[in-house]
């Protein structure tokens, strides 16, 4: 119990960090939709007929941007952006901080197995990762009702609010995954990152091919695509999929993290 | 020369793993892309044809602006620019925030060399790997060209100076923050804070935005829509460049530095 209140305590304020930075781009974000509306049916049949590269090219494969629902589908893909990057630190951070600050020492001499440790500090994790999910969820929709944006997206940000925890958590547990592997802790901040910056480069280029076939399983960002989520489901078999990882990433990292070796 | 020699083998590898990427993405979206976007290119414009004239007209010259080969290679720096700032910021963080982050400060500086020395060194160590970086990419840059060699240098160009943007920001945060735990996870995220303000900025279509969006500084559509960068922003640009390596420069030098 003490070793996650510390865990919270100590990543108390990068979290207010990253809840400001999300207020800001939800509500900038959103709040500029009113614009964009207005000549909504032409823009929409302009871009249902472009080719895919092009509508990559704005950000929107795929998504009616004209309607609220596609709007936010974009809006939506930074915050998922944004949990990644944020799901990784806390990830690695979890499994590697006392590596990293030369306190594995003093924290693994005490009477607790290493198990119990990693879980503490990855239940701390969890519990901004779910914070940051819930509040993004929490702000989109109080953005959609102060600005009498329409109504009828509530079934829509709440599948985004479901695909946005996924996917962090996939991060999460992958990068904690990460450094409990490698021998030398801050490789593994390292490769978390570069790995992410690699998916995101795919996804850019899934977006501009006509068929993107399997490269979809490499980029988490698109196991839930926009189309899917705004017929109104997370595609089960993507879903399935990273169930199955975010256990054995799990699995992993404790066992890896049992063995490892801290110098 | 030794801190030089030392910085730059340390830092060999990830310039040499990012050149490459920043290379291959490059050369895929150019070579590989560019085709297939002509082909939906030359789709859509007979759509257009098909829309009533009024139509064509409003939407006509946009879209002509936007699907030319200088839109598209500006909407493929969204990317590059993304991967080559996140090496720059790396690069500044772990050069000059290293013996901070080791805890062996002291053994630099208590070195027969000013501190003024160290920075300078550390810092020529950087200058060439991001030159080294740029060469390659440039080469890249002026092979793909569909315009004019000057015009595609100076888009080509846009890496270097985007790259010092973030290189200064990088060293600057380097430079401050209380505790960095991993130099790449602070890359990422400014790269990427970065990479969002500006699509922000495209989004919301507000004019005064583009000041705080770094990677649309040196934009290379405007280099090859008009055969330079906007003066203003490409000030800011250097502004950025000067104050945050003013900064850092001052705060390497006069910092005190925590004894293990």
């Amino acid at each position: 119990m003490n070793i996650f209140l510390r865990e919270i305590k100590n990543d108390l304020k990068p979290f207010v960090f990253w809840c400001i930075g999300l207020v800001v781009l939800v509500f900038a974000g959103m709040a500029k939709f009113t614009g964009l509306r207005e000549g909504g049916e032409t823009v929409n049949a302009m871009m249902a007929a472009f080719p895919k590269p092009l509508q990559a090219m704005f950000g929107m494969a795929g998504i009616n941007v004209a309607q609220l629902s596609g709007y936010y589908a974009v809006i939506v893909f930074y915050v998922m952006i944004c949990i990644s990057i944020y799901g990784i630190s806390l990830g690695a951070n979890a499994a590697g901080r006392e590596t990293v600050d030369r306190t594995s020492e003093f924290l693994f001499t005490r009477p607790v197995s290493r198990s119990r440790v990693l879980a503490a500090k990855l239940l701390a994790g969890l519990v901004y990762l779910l914070g940051f999910s819930i509040l993004s969820y929490a702000l989109s929709a109080a953005a959609v009702s102060s600005f009498r944006l329409g109504h009828g997206i509530d079934g829509e940000i709440r599948l985004y609010g479901l695909a946005v925890t996924i996917v962090g958590l996939t991060f999460y547990v992958f990068a904690a995954m990460l450094v409990s592997l490698v021998r030398r802790t801050e490789k593994g901040f390292l490769y978390g990152n570069l790995i992410f910056v690699g998916t995101f480069i795919l996804t850019m280029i899934y977006d501009m091919l006509d068929n993107g076939g399997a490269l979809r399983l490499l980029i988490p960002m698109r196991f839930f695509t926009a189309p899917e989520i705004l017929d109104g489901q997370l595609n089960p078999a993507f879903a399935a999929l990273s169930a199955v990882l975010i256990c054995l990433f799990t699995v992993v990292t404790f066992y890896s993290f049992n063995k490892k070796d801290f110098r | 020369m030794n801190i030089l020699k030392y910085e730059l083998k340390s830092q060999a590898v990830s310039t040499v793993v990012w050149t490459v990427a920043i290379g291959l993405v490059f050369w895929g979206l150019m070579v590989g892309i560019y085709p297939l976007f002509q082909d939906s290119v030359a789709d859509t414009e007979k759509i257009f044809e098909s829309f009533p004239p009024q139509f064509a007209a409003v939407f006509g010259l946009e879209i002509k602006t936007i699907f030319s080969f200088s839109g598209y290679y500006g909407f493929c720096f969204g990317y590059l620019g993304l991967m080559g700032a996140i090496m720059a910021s790396a690069l500044g963080i772990s050069v000059f925030a290293r013996e901070r982050r080791s805890r062996c400060s002291d053994f630099l500086l208590t070195r027969p060399l000013s501190r003024t020395g160290i920075f300078m060194w550390k810092l020529s160590a950087c200058l060439i790997l991001l030159a080294a970086v740029n060469i390659v990419y440039m080469i890249l840059a002026v092979t793909a060209g569909e315009q004019n060699d000057t015009d595609m240098t100076l888009a080509g160009s846009s890496m270097l100076f985007t790259q010092l943007v973030f290189f200064a920001l990088g060293t600057f945060y380097g430079g401050y923050a209380k505790r960095i735990r991993s130099a790449a996870g602070a890359a990422t995220a400014i790269g990427f804070g970065a990479f969002i303000v500006s699509a922000l900025t495209g989004l919301l279509d507000e004019e005064w935005m583009r000041f705080i969006s770094p990677l649309k500084y040196f934009d290379p559509a405007d280099a090859l829509n008009s055969g330079s960068y906007e003066f203003k922003y490409a000030v800011t640009g250097a502004a950025v460049i000067l104050i945050c390596m003013g900064a850092a420069y001052r705060r390497f030098v006069k910092n005190d530095m925590k004894a293990i």
